[in-house]
């Protein structure tokens, strides 16, 4: 099944500082994974990692391997730019064109990849895409109007709408709900379950209720001191985690004794 | 973040189960000692007593109610949380079959050759109360390994029981008068009963070993649905 990804001893740095150290996971395909852990963990930075976004700030680089579906990312002929099409992101802040049309935000991937081959088929993508992301019903009757016009909770939706439009194998997640209110949060998750049928999701989450509602597995990442690089402290099946996990820092943090 | 009124709640928890558990044990103490002595003003003290049990046990159903419904308990807290209710469950089933101990302690008469059974009923109280005391330390201690070992402590109680209903079910010529009153029906109840309470504490002793180890009957609790034939049908 395609939408796989491992890392092997996978460390990221700014400059001198390492962020993150040794980072071993088998992320499987078409489940959620979550990642928790105190803020500066180092979750966001592992997660663009997966995807070769770290790599665009001045100064960031990696080490350790990063595996999709057998292939290694970082290898010198993949092309950074076919890794983020096959690898999408959502953010914390819905971030759609605000000028742009609700249906030309659907499709901008589609035409920056170039795979603009008929209007049929982008007005297809565009049908197909928004009614994944349960925004479908809400939007159909004014696909020509600004994606700044829509709320908070529907601009994510159009965001992953648009993620979903250059059909990847896998979503990225970056805390993608805690700018939205509860009931526009409720729909991001309704809609996450339907999108593991297709997709394998990876999200990052300060929610720790959230990542126990929805997800498959969950990671958990931690500082032990400052200034140190965050680590991976344990992973496993969510009803493990939060019920009996295996490590003391991992107990502490979920039950709030610490952090 | 850490969760201060959460933790106190918690801890506020488990000081009342163990407050409960200390009246359950002293109900069953004197209503074993009413049923051997005959005396009525004790089986009369544990029947009046279990109200204050009763009274506990809501108030820790609305506990854990209340703390899971407002702080998302997870590990060793959902644990507690899940645990808790269904120790006080039993802890309240056993006062319900003290009180029933006390009742018959009331109504049974003192009768020609009952010497035999009261020894044996004397011997299963005392070992009941161990596995009672045994479990709540188990509790209290959040000791699996003691827990685990309560089924065989619990074993000699099984045997009295069993030898108890086999005398007054195939008397001997001497016991023929004495097993076929109602004073018999008394101790046979009253045998029950007992062993009710160990078999009690040995299942709260499944509870307290999940607490410790998150596995329920030796297997990781997230278990898949059994396949069940109908071993009845047909």
């Amino acid at each position: 099944m395609a939408g796989c990804i491992t890392t092997s001893n996978l460390s990221a740095f700014f400059g001198d500082v390492r962020a993150i150290e040794g980072v071993n996971i088998e992320i499987p395909a078409n489940k959620i994974t979550a990642l928790i852990g105190p803020s500066g963990c180092g979750k966001s930075t592992f997660l663009r990692c997966l995807n070769r976004m770290h790599e665009l700030v001045p100064g960031a680089r990696s080490t350790g391997e990063v595996v999709w579906d057998g292939k290694d990312i970082y290898a010198p002929d993949m092309d950074a730019t076919e890794v983020r099409r096959g690898i999408g992101m959502v953010f914390q802040k819905p971030n759609p064109f605000p000028l742009m049309s609700i249906a030309d935000n659907v499709s901008a991937g589609l035409r920056l990849a170039g795979m603009t081959r008929n209007k049929a088929f982008i007005s297809e993508t565009v049908e197909r895409s928004l009614k994944m992301a349960a925004l479908w019903d809400e939007v159909k009757n004014k696909l020509d109007k600004p994606g700044g016009s829509l709320s908070g909770g529907q601009q994510q939706r159009l965001c992953i709408a648009r993620a979903l439009a250059v059909e990847p194998d896998i979503i990225l997640m970056d805390e993608p709900c805690s700018a939205l209110d509860p009931a526009s949060t409720q729909k991001i998750e309704d809609t996450m379950e339907q999108l593991k049928q297709k997709y394998t999701i990876v999200i990052v989450t300060h929610n720790m209720q959230q990542a126990g509602r929805v997800s498959d597995f969950t990671g958990f990442m931690l500082t032990q001191e400052t200034g140190e690089p965050g680590r991976l402290v344990e992973y496993g099946p969510t009803s493990k985690i939060f019920t009996m996990p295996d490590r003391k820092e991992t107990e502490n943090y979920i039950t709030g004794r610490f952090g | 973040m850490t969760r201060q009124s959460f933790h106190e709640g918690l801890n506020q928890l488990n000081h009342e189960i163990l407050r409960m558990a200390s009246l359950v044990v002293e109900a069953v103490d004197l209503s074993t000692q009413a049923l051997l002595t005959g005396d009525r003003k004790l089986a009369n003290s544990v029947i009046a007593g279990d109200d204050d049990i009763n009274e506990l046990s809501l108030w820790i159903e609305g506990q854990c109610l209340a703390l899971q419904a407002r702080q998302q308990p997870v590990a060793k807290d959902l644990r507690l949380l899940h645990v808790a209710l269904l120790v006080s469950l039993h802890l309240e089933r056993i006062g319900d079959l003290a009180v029933n101990i006390a009742k018959i302690a009331k109504r049974m008469e003192r009768t020609e050759g009952a010497e035999p059974y009261l020894e044996l009923l004397k011997k299963m109280s005392a070992q009941a109360m161990e596995v009672l005391r045994q479990g709540i330390k188990a509790f209290a201690d959040r000791d699996a390994e003691l827990a685990n070992r309560l089924e065989e402590i619990d074993e000699p109680i099984d045997e009295m029981f069993k030898e108890i209903l086999g005398r007054l079910l195939h008397p001997s010529e001497a016991d023929k008068e004495v097993a076929s009153s109602e004073w018999a029906t008394h101790v046979a109840l009253a045998s029950r009963y007992i062993e009710r309470i160990a078999d009690q504490v040995v299942d709260m002793g499944g509870r307290v070993s999940f607490l410790v180890t998150g596995e329920l009957d030796g297997k990781y609790f997230d278990r898949p649905l059994p396949d069940i034939n109908n071993q009845f049908g047909e």
